[in-house]
């Protein structure tokens, strides 16, 4: 049976501090005092709640008011004439009372009473709102969330003063519970997609849920699969954007990245640059991000498999510069490609790793040594160098870290089919790909819709469509909610300003 | 036309209900399964011009691949009238006279596939080709599930065209229209007779109504029947093929050509070296389409009648004849085949007579 409060301090003190191990554990601090004619005591964990506003706003109110209060009452009493936080609740269980003070809230226990107070008086240091590290625009918002939920919450209640933006605050972890808030748009988000995250929250059954990344892994529809299916962004206006388009969004204390679901595989593709300029260049940019995309996946391959099964397909001027540059090579191409792939990756992630202030060292590295000097040494080919550089730098205009990482790891597939079997190979192992990502779903919704299968949708999904063109919402939202605007949103006359 | 371009605009019709999104799905499904089957009915459309139909001496392969038209006529009209019974999940044991057409189909695709790989890397051994060619298919159709190989299909089908086209009409090769004549080809009859022959290749058209099957299973609003667009386009396809080859100059027998050269005979005759390997290129990209397109519907078919049956063991049963026969005719076709391909047109007839009187007996009842 579940223990609650009861009438004496005493017992309840000695509940809580058995609760807390407060004979070992000195992070929590006990204050006993009197108080409207009773023995008070009042908890909180040092460094998390106000000491000044605990001051201030409970402990003088309580101890220089005259009034006398004894009973059930006591708390109730207290808490509506005389402590002056904006936020208190009444709580019986010492459990959930706990639970609240380990999140920084004060806990306040009157003796007579078997109610406890729980005051947000919370002063923790928290990192301030700051800019992405890994969603960098050029125009446009540089807000990024931070670790706490209630500073992203705020930030997101900013852009949607709507009373149809909702956020269901609850706890996940089976042993130490972490609370998330899964936002969404009434009206605009299907009432099915929300029932179905709420069941697979419930489904997450890890002791301790650190960061979004783990939640990611509990609850998307295929964890094997090759491509995520649901997005993580560090970016509010990113939010709102997905909530608009009938998306949820998930938020974890402790965790500065969002997850939206459910998603398809063009979501992956968009930057948040693309809304804040002209149609034009944000097409553009979308085009050689794709672009990027199969140039990153295929171009290593196709050049192996050219040079090593299918020479005769390359121009003859361009076979004997490959040619020639590979004569003292020692290793054969497929060989030397794997490496030359493995050592691109390698660098990549020392240079994500290393401290900043030898990142000029990294960079010394990698371009006169292995680079250069290898190339002098005869130990790989420059062609070979080119196409490594180009794949990279096409995985690198991917504005998903996640798919970014994806195209690496099938580059190396496509590389071992292509080398082992060419284009034959190749063509085999993309159509194995292809249906792979077919296949798979976000939340139910298939990934490469709304193109395959077909959908009505929001014209802005592979290029940017002008604004004045996108009447509708993505095919994710509620039926009823599809239009995003009737009549002519030019408004003005086609001759200027009236 | 204004309101088609006003559409066009704005990516199709949009849906403001839930019952308009739910029929809005189970087309979007439909259509993806017909892309899909559609792409195995050309490619065996295909393989049936250039392996059999071509007559190096008449060239007068065109004028029977437009009379395939009439057994494809046919197969779609009595189809048509068989959907209703196809609908119900007891007539299932029906559709599975259909196994021996995915046998053979995918036996034909499996061997093209190895010979097309033959000719362009010869040193690839045989055990790994037949070992590519089976695992491939398993393991696509076990992780794309039971949509990834139609949605793909989909994806692709303006790739596939676009390869088409490279391979046909955009080759840059020297194309002599006078060499189309006879109008009749070998005789009227004679042509005929090989109308019929080719008939055997049209019988999937059974397929672009009977799937997707797993779907109404679990009580899916069924799509609206669609039209007939994904059952002339193959033909239509077939016929500029075989157009373009007549047009060419021919290749004679006893220049003795393997499969896999067959299959990227027309591509010598281009330009343009790059245009040429897109030949290449295209049949590397529509074999194994339809090979899943093939996979797909055998274990659908097989899942219906026996719906415990497990997705792997059901592909195995489909693809199982095709592996066997591969490993004993490693590059080129077996003899028997070419005798029992066009039973194939029997079999689907067949299958659609019995679900037409099925269906007059559920509609009488």
């Amino acid at each position: 049976m579940e223990p609650k409060f009861s009438r004496s301090i005493q017992k309840n003190i000695q509940l809580v501090e058995n609760i807390l191990h407060l004979d070992v554990n000195d992070d929590v601090v006990v204050r006993r005092f009197r108080a409207l004619g009773q023995e008070c005591v009042l908890y909180y964990v040092e460094g998390m709640s106000s000491g000044e506003q605990m001051a201030e706003h409970v402990l003088r109110p309580l101890m220089n008011s005259s009034l006398t209060v004894s009973g059930r009452d006591a708390v109730p009493e207290a808490m509506k004439d005389i402590v002056e936080a904006t936020e208190t609740k009444l709580e019986a269980k010492p459990d959930s009372a706990i639970l609240e003070l380990l999140r920084g809230q004060c806990l306040l226990l009157i003796d007579t009473c078997d109610q406890s107070m729980v005051i947000d008086l919370r002063g923790y240091a928290r990192r301030s709102v700051g800019v992405p590290q890994t969603e960098n625009v050029v125009v446009g918002p540089h807000e990024a969330f931070n670790e706490t939920l209630r500073d992203n919450l705020t930030m997101l209640h900013r852009r949607l003063p709507t009373p149809k933006f909702i956020c269901k605050i609850q706890e996940i972890g089976t042993e130490t519970s972490v609370q998330l808030a899964v936002c969404y748009l009434d009206g605009v988000c299907k009432a099915d997609t929300i029932d179905k995250i709420e069941k697979r929250l419930e489904g997450a059954a890890l002791d301790y849920i650190m960061t979004a990344g783990l939640l990611e892994q509990l609850i998307e529809d295929d964890p094997y699969a090759p491509l995520p299916q649901v997005v993580g962004t560090e970016r509010p206006d990113r939010v709102v954007s997905f909530l608009m388009e009938g998306q949820a969004v998930i938020l974890l204390d402790g965790s500065p990245r969002a997850l939206a679901l459910p998603v398809g595989l063009w979501h992956l593709f968009h930057a948040p640059d693309d809304s804040y300029m002209r149609w034009q260049y944000g097409s553009f940019m979308r085009i050689l991000r794709m672009l990027g995309a199969l140039v990153s996946l295929l171009l290593p391959a196709v050049f192996v498999s050219l040079v090593i099964y299918h020479p005769m397909t390359i121009p003859m001027t361009l076979l004997t510069s490959i040619m020639q540059s590979r004569t003292i090579v020692p290793m054969n191409l497929f060989s030397e490609s794997i490496l030359m792939v493995l050592i691109f990756n390698l660098i990549n992630e020392s240079g994500t790793r290393i401290p900043g202030l030898m990142g000029s060292s990294l960079g010394l590295v990698s371009t006169l040594i292995l680079g250069t000097a290898a190339v002098d040494a005869g130990l790989i080919s420059p062609f070979l160098i080119i196409i490594v550089a180009l794949a990279g730098v096409g995985s690198f205009a991917i504005p998903d870290y996640s798919l970014s990482f994806a195209l690496r790891i099938g580059q190396i597939v496509m590389l071992l089919a292509a080398g082992l079997m060419g284009v034959t190979g190749l063509c085999y192992t993309f159509i194995l790909l292809l249906c792979w990502v077919a296949g798979m779903q976000s939340l139910g919704a298939p990934y490469l819709a709304p193109n395959s299968p077909r959908r009505s949708h929001n014209p802005d999904l592979l290029l940017r469509t002008p604004t004045f063109r996108q009447r509708l919402r993505a095919y994710l939202s509620a039926p009823e909610a599809m239009d995003r605007a009737r009549g002519r949103m030019r408004r003005f006359g086609r001759g200027g300003a009236k | 036309m204004m309101q088609w371009l006003k559409q066009m605009r704005q990516t199709r019709t949009p849906v403001h209900s839930s019952a308009s999104q739910q029929e809005e799905r189970a087309s979007g499904l439909r259509i993806s399964y017909q892309a899909l089957s559609a792409v195995q009915l050309t490619l065996q459309l295909l393989l049936w011009v250039v392996l059999w139909a071509y007559d190096a001496t008449q060239q007068t392969v065109w004028q029977s691949t437009v009379l395939t038209a009439v057994p494809l006529v046919i197969l779609w009209l009595l189809w048509r009238r068989a959907e209703a019974a196809e609908e119900n999940p007891a007539n299932g044991w029906i559709a599975l006279l259909l196994l021996p057409c995915l046998w053979a189909d995918l036996y034909l695709m499996m061997q093209a596939s190895g010979a097309l790989m033959y000719s362009m890397i010869p040193e690839f051994p045989a055990w790994a080709r037949v070992l590519l060619l089976t695992l491939f298919p398993l393991a696509t159709l076990l992780l794309g599930r039971s949509r990834g190989a139609a949605y793909g299909a989909y994806t692709l089908r303006f790739v596939l065209l676009g390869l088409f086209a490279l391979s046909t009409v955009l080759l840059l090769s020297d194309v002599r229209v006078e060499r189309l004549w006879p109008l009749l080809g070998k005789g009227a009859a004679n042509t005929a007779f090989s109308a019929l022959w080719g008939g055997g290749a049209v019988w999937g058209v059974a397929l672009l109504f009977l799937l997707p099957r797993s779907d109404r299973q679990r009580g899916m609003t069924p799509a609206k029947p669609t039209g007939a667009f994904f059952v002339w386009l193959p033909l239509a396809l077939c016929v500029l093929w075989a157009l373009w080859m007549a047009m060419l100059e021919p290749w004679r027998p006893d220049q003795g050509l393997t499969i896999g050269q067959k299959l990227v005979g027309m591509s010598r005759f281009s330009g343009s070296i790059l245009i040429a390997e897109t030949g290449a290129l295209f049949w590397m990209l529509l074999l194994p389409t339809g090979m899943m397109g093939a996979l797909t519907a055998g274990n659908q078919l097989l899942r219906e009648v026996f719906p415990k049956l497990p997705a792997l063991v059901g592909a195995l049963i489909t693809i199982g004849p095709g592996v066997v026969l591969v490993c004993i005719y490693q590059t080129e076709l077996a003899p028997f085949l070419t005798d029992l391909l066009p039973y194939r047109f029997a079999l689907s007839l067949a299958a659609g007579l019995l679900l037409c009187l099925r269906a007059g007996k559920e509609k009488k009842t």
